[in-house]
């Protein structure tokens, strides 16, 4: 393993929206620290331009957003805007939730480095965060 | 399935299930730890004759998009044996934003029906005899707005509000461990809480006021003693906040509901609802000094199963799952069960998935032997264990919190949450490993599954209701807006119940948000501290 593979990522974790459902994103944030990473999490119902402002406030390489409202192209839209805003638009997103197959291209469109949807496991994501990290 | 280690028996609850259980395994009291059905301790069923006398109450859960798309989608339900208007109301109305509300953009009608004034119940309960259907609401930080819509509705149609059957969640500390729906923090909330309760017992002798939910506890991963004795901790804490104000027990107690999770577990589900009930039983009787029997009962409204034991992978199959949850919910007793429908993983269910759910329950009620003798596992060597064995656990739990006096502090301090999570994250590992088999996902998993057919929301309900609202605005008598609005908040600041006061405001059109806006500023708001 090379030194750079080894590098800690600093990952943001955030609910944007309404939607309180936490399960899913408290076990990405335990994995991801078994992982060796950094996770803030931010808690529930979130506005966009609160996880772009911490995002950058805490220098992190990732935001991962957990959507279970079904709003997640609408919401991450408004949270990739808001990380162009903030001068962050290489911070790069990645989506996890209740996102449907014909969600995944739209959301790519959008610019979401991955998304996570219903039947994504574990290892995908240990897997896309150890690549990211190379 | 050679090759893998030998399975490890274990129940959720956490013991070792023993390969053999026998006569050593009885307990030497058993008789008067059961009781016949119908009497104390109600461990085998509420019910003398269980569903022999009355089966339990299909009522599955629907609402999406207008009130008039919800309206049609459970009158069908209705036509179809389904027992309750069983209500979902989309994230901005149970937080309490109008629809017009920036915040609420893009989830307005998403999850369930969006609901911001009277008018909606209007045109949601058209054709529902408000006297003849019960109706459940899963709201509350709504509670006491949704049930003053429902006493405005009712005199509308020509309906006495005391002849107003169902349920309202209003269970707002299960908010604060799950879910997320709060607004106020837990003091106010609790208030709130108990002015609805209040109310409710005095004018709406037919309405169930709490429908507690330990579902919510059972989705993020709690095990049948957790999901017991969490609940009986938050249960009792609003018993006491009744009690304070000179309410006797046996005036409510009766009307208190709950509305529990179901795993696919057969036996330790069915125990977990007679340990339930037994535990209630002593609780209400030793704590609150009562010995009515209707004050002692459990009822119980559940869900057949819990969304989370449903897979996205091959989804056909968790009709199965979904005959499992049933069967475990029979075989427990319980009062009303709701069904999760195939497309659980991926939407809110369709009018085909949720045909589907309905018709399951019907199966079993109808062509099975589930119904024909009341509590068919009593006795059963295994299922004995197992009830006391959780009824332990529930007891443990409960303590362990600090019982009601200490459960505030503990959801405060992000206590259950921080257990819940950690429990979370070990099924979710123990499923990885192949130690949690999951068909069609760690193990007989098909190449391709058929795809199903998912609703299809309507992603620009917000203008269409922000234009409503507009002309709601326009047209509604502004001083009699003006003063609904001081009276609620005169109400509100000096501790009178709001209640009578939120059915004037309701019924001259106040919104859902203004309402909500008023109590935002006597009540503060709310920030949740992050725990992992």
């Amino acid at each position: 393993m090379t030194a750079a593979s080894t590098k800690t990522l600093r990952v943001l974790l955030a609910k944007p929206g309404l939607d309180g459902h936490d399960r899913g994103v408290k076990v990405i944030a335990k994995l991801l620290r078994d992982e060796g990473h950094e996770v803030v999490y931010t808690g529930i119902r979130q506005r966009p331009e609160a996880i772009a402002r911490v995002a950058v406030e805490e220098d992190v390489d990732v935001v991962g957003l957990s959507i279970l409202s079904g709003a997640h192209l609408r919401l991450t839209r408004m949270v990739i805007a808001e990380l162009e805003a903030a001068d962050a638009a290489d911070i790069p997103v990645v989506v996890g939730g209740t996102i449907p197959r014909v969600d995944i291209e739209p959301l790519k469109e959008l610019g979401v480095a991955a998304v996570f949807g219903v039947e994504s496991t574990l290892e995908d994501l240990r897997i896309w965060f150890r690549e990211a990290r190379a | 399935m050679s090759g893998r280690p030998p399975r490890e028996w274990r129940a959720e609850t956490g013991f070792a299930i023993d390969a053999v259980y026998d006569e050593s395994s009885l307990r030497p009291d058993l008789a008067d730890a059961l009781g016949r059905p119908g009497a104390y301790p109600f461990t085998r069923h509420i019910q003398e004759s269980g569903y022999r006398e009355r089966s339990w109450a299909p009522s599955l859960y629907s609402g999406f998009g207008t009130p008039a798309d919800a309206n049609r989608r459970f009158r069908y339900l209705l036509e179809q044996g389904n027992g309750r208007a069983n209500i979902a109301t989309d994230l901005p109305t149970q937080i309490g934003l109008d629809s017009d509300d920036p915040d609420a953009e893009g989830e307005v009608g998403r999850v369930g029906v969006a609901i911001d004034s009277l008018a909606d119940f209007e045109v949601m309960f058209d054709g529902v005899p408000l006297d003849k259907i019960p109706i459940s609401f899963n709201v509350n930080t709504v509670a006491p707005i949704f049930v003053a819509m429902l006493v405005a509705t009712a005199r509308k149609q020509g309906v006495d509000p005391r002849a107003v059957t169902g349920t309202v969640a209003n269970d707002l500390l299960h908010e604060f461990v799950a879910r997320g729906t709060w607004r106020y923090p837990p003091e106010p909330s609790l208030r709130l809480i108990a002015d609805l309760a209040e109310y409710a017992t005095d004018e709406l002798p037919q309405f169930y006021p709490f429908n507690i939910r330990s579902i919510l506890l059972h989705e993020l991963g709690a095990h049948p003693g957790q999901e017991i004795g969490i609940t009986f901790a938050i249960a009792c804490r609003y018993i006491d906040e009744i009690l304070a104000r000179g309410i006797p027990i046996d005036a409510f107690a009766p009307k208190l509901s709950f509305f529990f999770g179901i795993g696919l577990n057969l036996f330790e589900e069915a125990a977990k609802f007679r340990a339930a009930r037994r535990l209630w039983a002593s609780i209400v009787s030793e704590r609150y000094g009562t010995t009515k029997p209707s004050s002692l009962k459990l009822r119980i409204t559940s869900v057949a199963p819990c969304g989370s034991h449903f897979t996205a992978a091959d989804p056909e199959l968790n009709l199965v799952r979904g005959t499992l949850g049933c069967l475990a919910g029979a075989l427990g007793g319980v009062q009303a069960m709701l069904g999760t429908t195939i497309d659980e993983a991926f939407d809110i269910p369709t009018e085909r998935t949720q045909h589907l759910a309905l018709r399951t329950q019907q199966i079993v009620a109808l062509e099975s032997d589930v119904c024909a003798t009341v509590d068919p596992l009593g006795g059963s060597y295994f299922v004995e264990a197992l009830t006391d064995r959780i009824e332990e656990q529930a007891r443990a739990e409960m303590a362990r919190l600090g019982g009601p006096e200490g459960i505030v502090d503990a959801i405060v301090a992000g206590v259950p949450q921080t257990d819940l999570a950690q429990r979370a994250y070990e099924i979710e590992q123990e499923k990885e490993r192949g130690e949690r088999p999951i068909v069609g996902v760690n193990v007989h998993r098909a190449a391709e599954s058929a795809p199903l057919t998912l609703h299809t929301p309507d992603l620009d309900l917000h203008e269409q209701k922000a234009a409503e609202l507009a002309q709601l605005r326009a047209s509604r008598d502004a001083a009699a807006v003006d003063r609904c609005v001081s009276a609620l908040r005169g109400a509100a600041e000096s501790g009178e119940n709001v209640m009578p006061h939120l059915v004037d405001a309701v019924e001259a059109y106040v919104t859902v948000g203004e309402i909500c806006s008023v109590f935002d500023g006597v009540f503060g708001a709310y920030r949740q501290p992050a725990v992992v």
